[in-house]
């Protein structure tokens, strides 16, 4: 009798003891010193911003000039060197005579898009290959070999190296079948809102051919985002994209202004076959 | 006494005219009648200044001659400056030796020839022929810069010569893509289409001068990116 009362006494002491304890845990949760630098409520959050580059190219075979490769190339060793820094997306154009597979007339528009908004002074001809880098912030249009592509486009992607970013994007991708649809979890860092953003995906395909590793072959984009205050997290589920479940894919996320002109931040996650 | 008032100066008029026309006369006459009385000297007259050679080497010397007369008959004296280089003595004489500097360009030689009382000066010019090329700066583009083929490529260039410059030739690859004439200014601008296949390729701006003929050049290399012109986006 003796032993069932301690032993009733040591389960009131457990319990006791396990309340306080979760007591303590929420108590010292609402006071959490907001002092990681990734956490949005941090006033002085930041990331360590990536770099989204879009590519303008055709790897048709029979082409009078070898220069999309040598950009193409030169974008992998981009790739290879800065992993962390860069995510790069390939949109193949139909040029005269030398149509592509790959061609989406979405490409097109986005081209002209990217086109119109640079200063007429430094617009320039169309053409391929060409580089456009966290939308018209920079570009790099034409090649002559891999080396001095490269050299150019290192030079853009260093410029940029050291721009802290303001979001920060968690991207989740529901797959059924050859339907895709991406769930993009958004946040404003630092102490300041942002206003008039956009969040866009892009679906990258890996073909099995050489050079043709990051294929776009699917877009969209969500609504407008008119807000979003400093800590602010925001969940975008944006339309759904078909795409050939057969080849591996990669989803991109960026959020950019409202023209789609500039992109702030960038991520991408690898889809499972 | 009115009537007086009035008719006494109509009467002295005519013999003050009278007196006036004597004085003068007689001032006039003496002038003729004296002998002390210098004639107007003229300035000497110079026919030519002429250099035995007009293009010459620094350090060369040549020989300035003047021809002068004086219509007063008297002697004539003889001054020479000239703007660059130095004059060999005797400088009194209608002929003097002036020896060229060492630096080509333009000079002047000057004399001047007086009598008594007044003088006459006339210059001529010599070239002196510069032995250095023409100094040639491409200012733009940038040596190792990049550029899209079929756009236009612009190219700023200064080019001096102590003779001045006759001719400025842009090339690309080695292929004359224009020209400009000299100007005084030295600034010389051309457009060049680059056509050129892509890869890197050899700006050269090159200058000819005046009166030598020496060549000077510059040169640097830019490199040419590819492209392929697509069709319009739009359509």
């Amino acid at each position: 009798m003796e032993e069932r009362s301690h032993l009733a006494c040591r389960s009131i002491f457990k319990k006791c003891l396990y309340a306080a304890a979760v007591a303590v845990l929420v108590s010292a949760g609402c006071n959490i010193p907001h002092d990681n630098p990734l956490d949005p409520a941090n006033p002085g959050s930041s990331s360590p911003g990536k770099i989204m580059i879009e590519a303008f190219v055709n790897l048709e075979p029979g082409l009078p000039l070898e220069i999309c490769g040598y950009m193409v190339d030169a974008l992998d060793s981009l790739a290879s060197l800065y992993p962390d820094q860069v995510v790069i997306a390939e949109y193949h154009r139909n040029v005269k005579n030398f149509p592509t597979p790959f061609h989406r007339a979405e490409n097109e528009i986005l081209y002209q898009h990217y086109w119109d908004a640079l200063d007429s002074t430094v617009r320039g001809m169309k053409g391929i290959p060409d580089v456009f880098i966290n939308g018209t912030e920079a570009r790099v249009q034409g090649a002559s070999d891999k080396a001095s592509a490269f050299f150019r486009l290192q030079q853009a992607v260093l410029s940029r190296a050291s721009d802290a970013g303001l979001y920060t994007i968690e991207i989740e991708a529901s797959v059924s079948g050859s339907q895709i649809t991406p769930q993009v979890t958004l946040a404003r860092l630092g102490n300041s809102d942002a206003e008039n953003l956009l969040v866009k995906a892009v679906l990258v395909s890996r073909i099995a051919f050489p050079r043709y590793t990051r294929v776009v072959s699917g877009a969209v984009t969500g609504t407008v985002i008119d807000r979003l205050n400093r800590g602010q997290i925001m969940k975008i589920t944006l339309p759904s994209m078909q795409s050939d479940a057969s080849v591996p894919r990669e989803l991109i996320a960026c959020v950019c202004d409202r023209d789609q002109k500039t992109i702030f931040e960038v991520k991408k996650v690898r889809i499972g076959q | 006494m009115k009537k007086l008032k009035t008719i006494l100066p109509l009467r002295i008029a005519p013999w003050a005219a009278v007196a006036l026309t004597f004085m003068l006369a007689c001032s006039a006459a003496s002038d003729l009648f004296n002998p002390n009385k210098k004639p107007e000297i003229k300035s000497p007259e110079i026919q030519s200044l002429v250099l035995d050679k007009d293009e010459l080497d620094p350090g060369e010397t040549v020989t300035a001659t003047v021809s002068a007369t004086d219509a007063n008959g008297q002697t004539l004296s003889y001054e020479w400056w000239v703007s660059g280089g130095r004059l060999l003595p005797p400088l009194d004489r209608s002929q003097v030796k002036w020896m060229m500097p060492a630096v080509g360009g333009v000079y002047r030689i000057q004399v001047t020839v007086s009598n008594e009382e007044k003088s006459a000066n006339r210059s001529v010019s010599a070239t002196v022929r510069s032995p250095v090329s023409p100094v040639v700066k491409i200012l733009s583009p940038s040596e190792g810069s990049h550029w899209l083929q079929h756009s236009t490529l612009p190219v700023a260039a200064q080019a001096h010569h102590d003779n001045g410059i006759a001719r400025v030739d842009l090339f690309l690859n080695g292929i004359l893509k224009a020209t400009s004439n000299g100007r005084s200014d030295g600034q010389y601008d051309f457009t060049c289409a680059l056509e050129e296949p892509a890869g890197p390729a050899k700006v050269r701006v090159e200058a000819v001068a005046n009166v030598t003929g020496r060549v000077g050049s510059d040169s640097l290399g830019i490199v040419i990116d590819g492209i392929i012109i697509g069709k319009s986006a739009r359509r």
